[in-house]
């Protein structure tokens, strides 16, 4: 008997705590009488188990959905009638849930979803490297491009691509497009098969083969209406008339370059001797099972001997010299921002956190309110399950309208993000609020449902017992630590931030304020390419220049017009091979090497405020009869020439076997590759020399630059209406651009620390709040006694700011450990900077101050009757 | 209020208690129902407001020498219900019967 009243109590554990010692009791009594009417032994058996089953599906039902729609019911009831509390918490919990769902949408978009290419895992990015000349990741030549397919056997294939600009005709207008030169095999090794028409082939992609092209289905729609007919149909690409043969499907790209019109690569598939010419970009797709790893060491012991299989002069690919390497194309895609987009990511996860202090908190506040009504349902015998329960639906609910409301903020986030993000922010199209990022709300917002729901369950639960033994009077057992600690990590997680951001901050003031080298104010520039159909020599080219200068400066809006292959911060490294007049190469002197070629009319350098240096500038006699001349920058000078003038010393551009320069003229350093570049190595040369079919005018304003740019337009189209004008901009567009992704950056930044700041100041207040309300007695107790105003202010800004101030010592600790992920963002700026580290503790702890002072304030009004009687 | 579910057990249930049945061991007995059965349907029926329970009077079980028991009653509702449950019985019989065989 003994056995089965054993297992009807195990029984009656399953029960719901409110019901338990009635049950038992009852089947102890209903035991009895089942003996009494001589139950045999299967007949106990079953009834035992029976009432097992019983107990079971008790504690079951009590946790049905029936009990989650009467606690959710009761949830929405009771948060609506409390709207300023329901309303705080909301709007906190959106700000962090929403920050963290636009900025998570972005690095998925970015970082974590694979390139839009079949199996883009197998695809690599293959470059070569100059060790000696610091130049990592540069271009493939084509004789290195042909070795390598026919050598690497980890490759399926591999495929060559190089943008460059287009002019199209045909279309409604003429328009000017990035177009890419590719070989056939490159859109194999993508995978990517066009709609309508097909890709050019092997037959095709031959030189002085048909003229031929691919277009982007945004080009066929935008110009060409979708015209069914587009393929066989013919257009002409800078002057020269083109069969199209196939539209790439839609948001078809490569490495974001932006590319509408595909032509053939054409490359000399005999010719192996031009190996100093880098230009192409290149993609292999791995062999099934190949690893970037395994193809890597391939490619190293392919190096090994590679120039015994390739006899010849200069830039074999060699171990030392220069290496072939490679990266998944995705790496190379995402590049650097992948660092500074998960940062932002760590940043806005700080945020949520911050923000689920001051909801938990607040929570906590609410739940100690609730303390006695708790305790006495507990003492009447409420299971725990059931207030568990209560609490937990309270979080869920809140997290939920949070993250509700938080997705609406995302959704709004993400389109100002669109177009306030910098243009070279990569895969920008694939940004968007998909199920990823939905999954991972709704994970962010259960997680901390489920925390504000537990922890104030827990707090209230736990001290019930010793609510109802002091009669209710007392409920703070164990709060004030909890309450402390949160107000530790969020003061100490702003400061994290606020340190990050004045860092991004510096950094950036730092780079506005880098000397560009020349100057941008009233000035525009466009670009045009004069056909060879339309302007077959240099001297063709230079006559139409001139005109479009002269028509230029015949206009009141322009003091004057010049000519450049390329605008500074935006101009491509060229790093081509220069021979230097009685310069001897050695092992240790520099490589002989010029990173920036540019072609430019007389008096160029002069208008744009380029410094002089010594000699002379370039002038109008500098023509095709004069002799060959030529400027160097400061860099090219100093790099080549050490102590001494160049004047007089002759150096020979690359390839071709054209004339020697004669140096004329020293000019100073200009940031051609971006502010943040080093000025690298620079000349200087004259185009009515050298010629020029794709160049830049520069002109000078009178007024303001922004009504010039249509007369611009108007010039030119008044002397040859089919040339489009690309790229027309203001200078300081130009150059405000070259800022752009520090600026996004530190916007961002400084504003998730500022939105942190704030929820910290707002958390340190309420609960500073709250303990002058819970110590009102005290407090009335003391100023009843004699107590000054003073006193009463210190004593509560004292416990106020102790707490803060442990916060301020652990933030700087975070900080000082956290900001080194910072560096590779930061410009000219240690990541120790002494500005940052004290600037940002003091900002936070004013904040501090600033939330404690205010219920100081409020302690000193306390009333010692008032709060007396009410005892 | 939110509608019993009228299963068979429910209604066996409610047709005990209409019958004069009131505790939990009796009801089993007459019904034929399992324990594991009983106790839930009742618990719920009394969720319902369909049933109440009290325990008998302590005096009384002492001279009946037995433990005291819990008595269950209907309400009014749960009358209501117990006369649908009989009916459903009825059609139930009729259906399962010759005469509802015959007639279909």
């Amino acid at each position: 008997m003994g056995a089965l009243r054993a297992w009807l109590a195990l029984a009656a554990r399953m029960v719901p705590r409110d019901e338990r010692s009635r049950w038992r009791e009852e089947w102890e009594s209903d035991l009895a009488a089942a003996e009494r009417a001589g139950l045999g032994p299967a007949g106990r058996v079953r009834w035992a188990v029976g009432v097992m089953w019983a107990g079971l599906s008790f504690r079951t039902e009590e946790m049905s959905m029936d009990g989650w729609g009467r606690e959710f019911r009761l949830a929405v009831r009771g948060l609506l009638r409390r709207p300023a509390f329901t309303a705080v918490a909301v709007v906190t919990l959106a700000l962090g849930i929403g920050a963290n769902t636009a900025i998570f949408s972005v690095v998925n978009g970015v970082v974590f979803q694979p390139l839009p290419y079949p199996d883009s895992h197998e695809l690599v990015s293959i470059t070569t490297e100059f060790p000696t000349m610091g130049f990592a990741e540069f271009w493939v030549s084509p004789p290195e491009f042909m070795e390598l397919e026919e050598r690497a056997r980890s490759f399926e294939s591999m495929g060559a691509f190089r943008p460059y600009q287009v002019s199209v005709g045909g279309g409604e207008q003429p328009e000017r497009v990035t177009a890419a030169i590719a070989t056939a095999s490159l859109f194999e090794t993508l995978g990517v098969t066009p709609r309508p028409g097909r890709t050019f082939d092997e037959t095709e992609d031959v030189p002085n083969g048909p003229a031929v092209a691919v277009m982007s289905h945004e080009l066929w729609t935008r110009s060409f209406g979708r015209d069914p007919d587009i393929v066989g149909s013919t257009i002409d690409l800078n002057g020269v008339s083109t069969e199209i043969v196939g539209v790439m499907p839609p948001g078809f790209d490569l490495e974001d370059n932006g590319i509408e019109v595909w032509t053939p690569a054409a490359l000399d598939r005999t010719n192996f001797q031009n190996r100093g010419s880098h230009y192409l970009e290149v993609v292999g797709r791995l062999r099934d099972g190949v690893t970037p790893l395994a193809a890597r060491r391939e490619l190293a012991s392919l190096v090994q001997t590679w120039a015994d299989d390739s006899p010849g002069a200069g830039h074999v690919p060699s171990p030392q010299a220069h290496p072939i390497a490679i990266e998944l194309l995705q790496e190379e895609v995402v590049g650097d921002v992948r660092t500074a987009l998960l940062i932002l990511m760590g940043v806005v996860g700080f945020v949520l956190l911050i923000a689920s202090g001051n909801v938990a908190n607040l929570l906590l506040a609410r739940a100690e309110d609730r303390q006695r009504e708790v305790s006495v349902r507990v003492a009447l015998g409420a299971g725990r399950w059931r207030l568990v329960q209560q609490f937990l639906t309270e979080g869920l609910v809140l997290s939920t309208m949070g993250a509700v409301v938080g997705l609406g903020l995302a959704w709004a986030s993400l389109q100002a993000l669109r177009v306030a993000s910098p243009g070279d922010l990569p895969r920008l199209g694939e940004i968007g609020l998909d199920g990823t990022v939905l999954l991972a709300t709704t994970g962010v917002t259960v997680a901390v449902g489920i925390l504000f729901g537990l922890a104030p369950a827990r707090h209230v639960l736990g001290s019930t017992a010793t609510t109802l033994r002091d009669g209710g009077s007392r409920t703070t057992i164990g709060r004030g630590g909890l309450r402390s600690l949160l107000i530790v990590t969020e003061t100490a997680l702003a400061l994290v931030l606020a340190v990050g951001a004045g860092l991004m901050i510096r950094s950036f003031g730092q780079l506005a304020q880098v000397e560009p080298g020349f100057e941008t104010e009233n000035r525009i520039a466009f670009q045009l390419y004069l056909p060879s159909s339309a302007y077959p020599t240099n001297t063709e080219t230079s006559v139409l220049y001139r005109q479009i200068i002269e028509g230029l400066e015949a206009r009141p809006e322009f003091e004057g017009a010049w000519l450049t292959s390329s605008i500074p911060t935006v101009q491509t490294l060229n790093a081509n091979d220069t021979e230097f007049e009685g310069l001897q190469r050695t092992q240790d002197g520099p490589a002989h090497n010029v990173d920036y070629y540019t072609t430019v009319s007389a008096g160029y350098t002069e208008a744009v405020g380029i410094e002089l240096i010594e000699g002379r500038r370039l002038a109008p006699t500098d023509d095709a009869s004069g002799t060959p001349v030529v400027l160097v920058n400061q860099a090219l000078a100093d790099r080549f020439y050490g102590g001494r003038s160049p004047l007089g010393e002759r150096i020979r551009p690359c390839c071709g076997g054209g004339p020697f320069l004669e140096i004329v003229g020293v000019v100073g350093n200009v940031k051609q590759g971006g502010l943040e570049e080093e000025s690298g190595t620079e000349i200087f040369m004259p185009e009515p020399q050298v010629g020029g079919r794709s160049l830049h005018v520069m002109a000078k304003t009178t007024g303001r630059p922004e009504t010039a740019m249509d007369v611009a337009r108007e010039v030119v189209r008044g002397i040859d209406g089919s040339l489009p004008l690309a790229s027309l901009r203001t200078m300081e567009t130009v150059v405000g651009d070259a800022l752009s992704r520090a600026r996004f950056l530190t916007t961002l930044m400084a504003s998730f620390a500022g939105l942190a700041l704030l929820l910290a100041g707002i958390g340190t207040y309420s609960v500073m709040s709250y303990a002058v309300t819970q110590r009102s007695k005290e407090i009335g107790i003391r100023m009843a006694m004699g107590a000054k105003s003073g006193s009463v202010v210190r004593m509560v800004m004292g416990q106020g700011l102790k707490v803060a101030g442990v916060g301020l010592g652990l933030g700087l600790v975070g900080a000082w450990l956290l900001t080194d992920v910072l560096e590779s963002l930061l410009y000219n700026i240690e990541v120790w900077d002494t500005v940052s580290f004290v600037s940002g503790p003091l900002l936070l702890a004013g904040v501090a101050v600033a939330a404690c002072w205010l219920p100081a304030l409020r302690a000193t009004r306390v009333e010692p009757v008032t709060v007396l009687k009410e005892e | 209020m939110t509608p019993i579910r009228m299963t068979q057990a429910t209604a066996f249930v409610l047709r005990a208690l209409a019958t004069g049945h009131r505790h939990g061991f009796e009801i089993m007995e007459v019904t034929g129902l399992a324990s594991g059965t009983v106790y839930p349907v009742l618990r719920r029926l009394e969720g319902e407001r369909a049933v109440s329970s009290a325990w008998e009077d302590e005096a009384e079980a002492r001279e009946a020498g037995r433990p005291r028991r819990r008595v269950y009653e209907l309400t009014p509702h749960g009358e209501a219900l117990a006369q649908m449950a009989a009916e459903r019985l009825r059609e139930a019989t009729r259906f399962l019967t010759d005469e509802g065989l015959a007639g279909a």
